[in-house]
């Protein structure tokens, strides 16, 4: 869409929001057609604007767009998945605010990524699930969204000589962006061992539907060996830290303080 | 900016430009009306603008704006010094007074969470209110931070921190907009509504 006052209609999710004047937000949304882009939501602010429930983060929602001088202008919206599971619950909230953080941080201004939008409305799906393992939804988010933005990590052929890997304990390399053999990864430093269990889960996890992978039960070993690959991928990529990860920690280490009084705040 | 403009003209309309909300068109219009106005019109909003900064300081206990710490709020005796509401914004406070009703106290966090933009636990006024409840005992906690994703997150948090000092916590009802027609309330405050409904007094 580009040029001005023409009207878009499109499915969105919002990623971020912030204050704009009195009574408006600026919004960044990551839509279907027309991938990320910025746009003002006027009026939502008060809470009797017809609106303003609609445009609230993570959600997923019809808008109509139009181009205004700078910013793309929200002239009508429409709820379509509110995803209200997320709302109740602190880690929730952490994972989709982190699905968004990757989509804000990977994405390109109004290039439209369809696999990535598809993705997100999936993942958010996904973490509303009752009883799933949200560490599980997020490496598998994280792996995918790497895979639809152009960065997905080397996990069949080896990533220094190219040669198709075995079945067995292998390294990993975020300089070489993917899983290096033994043989190619002597004498190089930076190499993370990845132990064959670990690399079975991410080969199954690249390969497979969400709905395969989400009967898996993970050890915590495994766990913190996925997390630790996909982010130090993440950082190494975007040369940032990820704010929803921190987040995640204090709300873990807040939790864990309830459940043992004992330990000082 | 053109360069005909004196440098004090621009320099006001550089420094109004950089309000909240408020464009070059704008910054330009308010600039030319203090040009025009009787002198005491811009006395009185420098004098203003100087105070702002030089007087006021956040109040010991609740953190709201004042100028004599503690704030009026907390050292009134004949509030209930037991009732806290916390609130992100100093402007929540206002809204609250203005319903006349509330007799207690508040806490202001100044800010809300939101993990995307950084915002975490560490940059509210979170720890001060454990702090502050652990110092004195309070009879209940009553949580209005803003009815949307970030104000839910920050209310959750503080439910957690507060929980374990065996302190009553309640929320502020998400409730219809008074004035409006259900069919037009949005598909969220509605379902919010139900899940606070109450018994019919
Ligand atoms: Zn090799
Ligand atoms: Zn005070």
């Amino acid at each position: 869409m580009s040029s001005r006052g023409r009207v878009a209609k499109t499915r969105a999710i919002i990623l971020r929001r912030s204050d704009l004047g009195e009574a408006d937000r600026l919004v960044t949304l990551f839509t279907e057609d027309y991938g990320k882009i910025r746009a003002v939501a006027k009026g939502v602010r008060k809470p009797t604007a017809k609106a303003a429930g609609h445009v609230e983060l993570y959600t997923l929602a019809e808008v109509v767009l139009s181009k205004g001088r700078d910013l793309y202008i929200i002239t009508q919206v429409e709820l379509l998945e509110p995803f209200l599971a997320l709302q109740g619950d602190l880690h929730r909230i952490g994972y989709a605010s982190l699905f968004a953080e990757l989509v804000d941080r990977f994405a390109v201004d109004e290039m439209q990524i369809p696999e990535a939008f598809d993705l997100l409305v999936n993942g958010l799906n996904w973490l509303s699930e009752p009883g799933v393992d949200l560490r599980l939804v997020s490496r598998y988010y994280e792996m995918h969204i790497l895979n639809a933005m152009g960065y997905a990590p080397t996990f069949f052929t080896c990533a220094i000589g190219g040669e198709r890997l075995q079945p067995e304990d292998q390294f990993y390399s975020v300089i070489e962006g993917g899983v290096v053999c033994r043989d190619h990864a002597a004498g190089h430093v930076n190499m993370t061992a990845l132990p064959l269990p670990v690399f079975k889960v991410l080969r199954h996890m690249m390969r497979s539907e969400w709905e395969t992978i989400k009967v898996l039960t993970v050890g915590p070993l495994i766990h913190h060996d996925l997390q630790r690959i996909l982010h130090n991928t993440i950082i190494f990529l975007l040369e940032k830290r990820l704010q929803s990860v921190d987040f995640l920690r204090r709300v873990t280490e807040l939790e864990e303080r309830n459940i043992d009084p004992g330990h000082p705040f | 900016m053109s360069q005909v403009l004196p440098p004090s003209v621009t320099k006001l309309i550089d420094a109004f430009s950089r309000l909240p909300g408020v464009g070059s068109k704008t910054a330009s219009r308010l600039t030319y009306y203090l040009l025009r106005a009787p002198e005491d019109v811009s006395l009185a909003l420098s004098e203003a603008l100087v105070e702002l900064k030089t007087k006021t300081q956040y109040c010991e206990i609740c953190h709201n704006i004042t100028e004599d710490s503690p704030c009026p709020v907390c050292r009134d005796v004949r509030r209930d010094q037991t009732t806290i509401v916390v609130v992100e914004d100093p402007l929540d406070v206002v809204a609250v007074e203005r319903t006349g009703s509330y007799r207690g106290v508040y806490h202001v966090l100044h800010g809300a969470i939101s993990p995307v933009d950084g915002i975490g636990p560490d940059h509210l006024k979170l720890k001060e209110l454990v702090e502050r409840i652990e110092a004195k005992p309070v009879a209940e906690v009553i949580i209005a931070t803003n009815p949307n994703m970030e104000g839910e997150a920050t209310a959750m948090y503080v439910k957690q921190m507060v929980e374990p000092l065996g302190v009553k916590i309640t929320r502020l009802a998400r409730g219809l907009p008074s004035g409006g027609d259900l069919e037009y309330v949005d598909t969220v405050t509605l379902m919010r509504a139900f899940e606070g409904r109450g018994d019919m007094k």
